[in-house]
């Protein structure tokens, strides 16, 4: 019986490796949610105009279905010249336009379906799912290897991420491409390919469409690099240094572009949301603080103004006092200065950010179709991941911090282990690993010294991802018994690699 | 005998006298209403402007305007239940073209007013006159002793050979040797032409003359100065030494300003509602400015009415006592603006339109007890200002608070230049108030009132306004801060002994190993 069960089990992991095996069950489980009518995805929250004007999109006029409680399948497709430009620059737009062009070759030039953008996406996911996994196993294939791939689909078939896809956000480009720059890097540090040329090109390709997919994403050129310094350490490279600079390069020079790319007015919008939605956060009174810090007290008065206002407002923003008094003065660094001064207020914004640092879908767009006849709301299938670590997950910043010096003490154990023995694959998980801290740790600053308490959930959307990334990271090392000593051990191995 | 039969007598007819008088009342509330029909907005050339000016002007009159385009003019819509009609070209090239509209206008008989060019052959019959074109002129108007050169036009219909009975308004005179002269504005009868309107200068002032003589409304005020543009984010400092400016130099003004419905609780905030208080000290009044719209929908009319009562609440806390609104003059254009915000008080003043947000429009505008018309000051510049002049309908005028104290001294300098002989809301008997449900503000000559209880505004010295610091400690703050530090030392001990068993236990631990080697 043992021995048939084992020979059976032998003859299954010839066929399907956990790779394999990961990617057809998130094919299936989001297949299902995403195509299989009536299909789900997130509905408009006022962002989707810049994607679909960039890309001569538009709201069918007839369609009165409300934007923000119901996911809309069909838009149109300009017929004449698109006045609009680019709105907001973004590596979205590839994607969009390989979706407009099956779209006009197979359905029609002047209808669009969402489901098309959606298979675009749903391509490039399973394709990162398999390489993740391949990275996160490899070279095994025990039955702790087909663990994490389960963990893998758990974590990263959550419908809370590919239920973007059948929408006008830039965050499944963000998704994916992390998947596939994560994915490189370990593949890179195993060995696992002959040539490394292959697996680089994909890691700084990948970075680059992260970093220009946002403009809030430019800051991440920073820690990219952080990962990419890892592969100076690579064996039997020639040349590699000077590939490596280059490539560091390109992240920095996409990530200053990406910057520079910022319109004036979303600028503004920042600027002014981090001071009404950030610096006047306070529980208490803060006009006496920002007049410390040398801005006119009345401007308090301002607190949780919106930039476009959604009824009423006593001041535009067009108002002389803001445009001369205000907007001229309180820039990053005055906003940088404030928190130095107030760090107590500073730590309850971070907490404030850390509060629902896990909770990746979103609250506030239905995820249905009209057509389904339901009520507008979240749907809860295939998101147990998501819905545990939103409700678990410690909402305190200073938990991620001791958790970011976890994580970097228990990898740079392996990163000393591997320098002495010479092998590449702890030094590179290391930096991987600084990488994804120093962005779980950033972003949420960045988010609320950038636009405040505005929009949060959305703004921190890469550290999730980062930090599920290191979760399955640190189990399937633990489980493979690779977290301090990289070394392959012949017990795991299958005869052949 | 003869008493008792008179007592009757008045008691019998007490009520049939009530009922005439109820009647009348009813009917002269009708007679308010008066139609004003316009050929073609043309926005290009800026002539909503004019539509704009024309529909304060008459609200200030007491006139409850209803607007239309004439396209959207249906048969049998003017009834008598309007008092007057206008008819307003604003571009000869598009005309008058609503057929019913033309015979419902010559059956109707009430008041008719005919604005611009165009003037049908009936309408010159009305006035028993015959309209004339002038090519190529820059004529001049004069009024009173006052002149301005207009502007060069190119084409103006003028009306000449006016019967014996007529009444003109103004003259506007051409500029060639033997110079002739056309009235401006005319009246034969119940029938009123205006070459033209336009929305500043002296043009507008006789033109509203006109009007209120038209509609048998013609008054004589005295202009309220306003000061506008004041916002809680405003220079407080400059608002304050303005008022003070005023008050030294016995000058009444009124503050138009707008506020916040949340924050109330911020020293911000008192600050705020102190200088305006040493406003209504130093002889000024407070208008509340309506706030600004973003993007609200009709469902809106409630967050609406919850500011306005929220404003009210708020200021009179601060012994801030509003006495009436302000809003750009689509607010009374609008349905729920007007409803929800505008009507509760039953003074205004409107001002010209800078960004006009609709949320529901109906043109359907309505008036109160009193409504000034805003004219900027510096649109008086070419007209001449004495201390008698006076005008025919309530008048705001106004001047934006300055920026900086340099643009404070151009202020007070055009305050001495202006030289009116302003309107006191302190002296006069007027008697104002603003109800929002919950609480009603009035005011009544000079003295302010919340719910029929009279208030008195605490005096707030300028000095102290400023230098005010409020200084609030939390009542177990020290109990917290020692809590902290105990926890804080209790850690740093806790860790301490933890090191030292990793230690020890380390020691004991190497030590097996060694044992058993």
């Amino acid at each position: 019986m043992k021995k048939i069960m084992k020979t059976l089990a032998e003859k299954f992991s010839r066929c399907v490796s956990p790779a394999l095996l990961a990617t057809i069950l998130a094919a299936v489980i989001s297949g299902v949610l995403l195509f299989v009518p009536p299909i789900h995805g997130y509905a408009d929250n006022g962002d989707f105009y810049r994607a679909m004007l960039t890309n001569s999109i538009y709201r069918l006029p007839y369609d009165h279905t409300s934007t923000i409680d119901y996911v809309v399948n069909k838009f149109g497709i300009y017929q004449y010249f698109n006045e609009n430009g680019m709105i907001a620059f973004s590596s979205q737009t590839i994607f969009i336009q390989i979706a407009l062009f099956f779209n006009k070759l197979f359905y029609s030039t002047k209808f669009f379906d969402i489901r098309f953008l959606g298979v675009v996406y749903y391509v490039f996911y399973l394709g990162a799912i398999y390489m993740l996994t391949k990275a996160f196993v490899y070279p095994y294939r025990k039955v702790r290897s087909y663990v994490v791939s389960l963990i893998v689909v758990l974590v990263f078939a959550d419908s809370s991420f590919t239920l973007y896809f059948n929408s006008f956000f830039a965050e499944p480009v963000m998704y994916i491409s992390m998947m596939y720059g994560f994915a490189a890097i370990m593949l890179l540090a195993k060995g696992c390919y002959q040539k490394n040329w292959q697996m680089i090109t994909l890691f700084f390709l990948s970075m680059v469409l992260l970093i220009t997919d946002k403009s809030q994403n430019a800051p991440l050129a920073l820690s990219f690099s952080a990962v990419a310094m890892g592969m100076m350490f690579l064996p039997n490279f020639k040349a590699r240094r000077f590939a490596i600079m280059l490539g560091m390069f390109v992240l920095i020079g996409s990530g200053a572009f990406t910057y520079t790319a910022i319109k004036k007015e979303f600028n503004d919008v920042n600027q002014y949301q981090s001071f009404t939605h950030g610096v006047l956060m306070d529980t208490g009174d803060p006009s006496k603080k920002i007049e410390k810090q040398g801005i006119d007290e009345q401007f308090a008065l301002l607190r949780a103004e919106d930039y476009y206002p959604k009824t009423y407002t006593t001041v535009k923003v067009e108002n002389d006092s803001i445009q001369t008094k205000l907007l001229p003065n309180n820039g990053i660094g005055w906003t940088l200065k404030y928190y130095a001064h107030n760090p107590k207020q500073f730590g309850i914004l971070m907490d404030l950010a850390s509060q629902d640092i896990m909770i990746t879908q979103v609250k506030a767009v239905g995820d249905y179709v009209p057509s389904s006849k339901k009520p507008s709301g979240q749907l809860r299938y295939f998101t147990t991941y998501s819905q545990f670590m939103g409700a678990f997950f410690p909402g305190k910043f200073a938990f991620v911090c001791l958790l970011i010096i976890g994580l970097i003490g228990c990898y740079s154990v392996g990163m000393y282990m591997d320098i002495r023995a010479g092998r590449p694959h702890g030094v590179m998980r290391f930096f991987l690993v600084f990488g994804l801290c120093t962005i779980v740790f950033f972003v949420p600053i960045i988010a609320i010294v950038g636009d405040g308490d505005a929009d949060l959930a959305k703004h921190i959307f890469m550290t999730p991802v980062s930090l599920d990334l290191m979760f399955v990271l640190f189990i399937s090392d633990v489980l493979h018994h690779r977290l301090w000593n990289t070394e392959d051990r012949e017990e795991f191995l299958p005869d052949a690699k | 005998m003869r008493n008792k039969l008179l007592r009757t007598i008045t008691l019998l007819c007490l009520p049939l006298m009530l009922w005439i008088f109820l009647t009348n009342n009813v009917k002269a509330a009708d007679s308010n209403k008066v139609m004003l029909v316009y050929d073609s907005k043309n926005t290009t050339n800026k002539y909503d402007v004019k539509v704009d000016a024309l529909q304060r002007s008459l609200t200030s009159m007491n006139l409850q305007v209803k607007t239309l385009s004439q396209s959207d003019y249906k048969s049998g819509m003017l009834d008598d239940k309007y008092s007057g009609i206008i008819t307003m070209i604003n571009w000869r090239q598009v005309g008058l073209t609503n057929k019913s509209f033309i015979q419902d206008r010559s059956k109707f008989s009430g008041v008719k007013l005919h604005i611009g060019d165009e003037l049908t052959n009936e309408e010159a019959e009305q006035f028993e006159a015959k309209s004339t074109r002038l090519y190529q002129q820059q004529l001049i108007l004069k009024n009173k002793g006052a002149s301005q050169v207009l502007p060069f036009s190119e084409t103006i219909d003028v009306l000449t050979d006016l019967p014996s009975g007529s009444k003109q308004i103004g003259t506007l005179s051409t500029q060639q040797k033997g110079a002739k002269s056309y009235g401006y504005g005319v009246i034969v009868g119940n029938n009123g032409f205006l070459p033209y309107y336009d929305s500043k200068g002296l043009s507008l002032l006789t033109a509203d003359e006109m009007i209120a003589k038209l509609f048998y409304r013609a008054g004589s005020y005295q202009p309220l100065l306003t000061i506008t543009d004041v916002t809680p984010v405003s220079d407080l400092k400059i608002l304050d030494s303005l008022s003070k400016f005023c008050y030294k130099n016995s000058i009444p003004f009124a503050v138009s300003t707008t506020t916040v419905s949340s924050n109330t609780e911020m020293k911000a905030f008192n600050k705020f509602t102190a200088v305006l208080r040493n406003i209504e000290n130093r002889g000024g009044v407070i208008f509340i400015k309506s706030p600004e719209i973003g993007g609200p929908g009709i469902n809106s009319a409630n967050d609406l009415r919850q500011r306005l009562t929220s404003y009210v609440v708020s200021l009179a806390k601060g012994q801030v006592y509003p006495i009436g609104i302000s809003s750009e003059g689509f607010w009374n254009q609008d349905r729920i603006l007007r409803k929800n915000f505008l009507m509760d008080a039953d003074h205004w003043i409107l001002f010209p339109n800078k960004q006009i947000v609709y949320v529901d429009e109906d043109d359907d505008a309505q008036s109160v007890k009193k409504s000034f018309f805003a004219i900027s000051a510096s649109s008086l510049n070419s007209v001449k200002k004495t201390e008698e002049t006076r005008f025919s309908i309530p008048t705001a005028v106004t001047i934006p608070l300055p920026h900086s104290t340099k643009e404070l001294t151009d202020f007070k300098e055009q305050i001495n230049k202006l030289n009116f002989a302003w309107f006191d809301p302190m002296e006069m008997t007027m008697s104002t108030s603003i109800n929002t449900g919950t609480s009603t503000v009035s005011f009544k000559n000079g003295n302010y009132f919340v719910n029929g209880k009279q208030e008195s505004i605490g005096t707030a010295d300028s000095s102290s306004v400023f230098n005010e610091t409020i200084k609030q400690k939390p009542l177990l703050s020290n109990y917290f801060n020692i809590q902290g530090n105990v926890l804080t030392i209790l850690f740093v001990i806790v860790a301490i002994v933890l090191i030292i068993f990793i230690l020890i236990g380390r020691k004991i631990y190497w030590n097996r190993f060694n044992k058993r080697k």
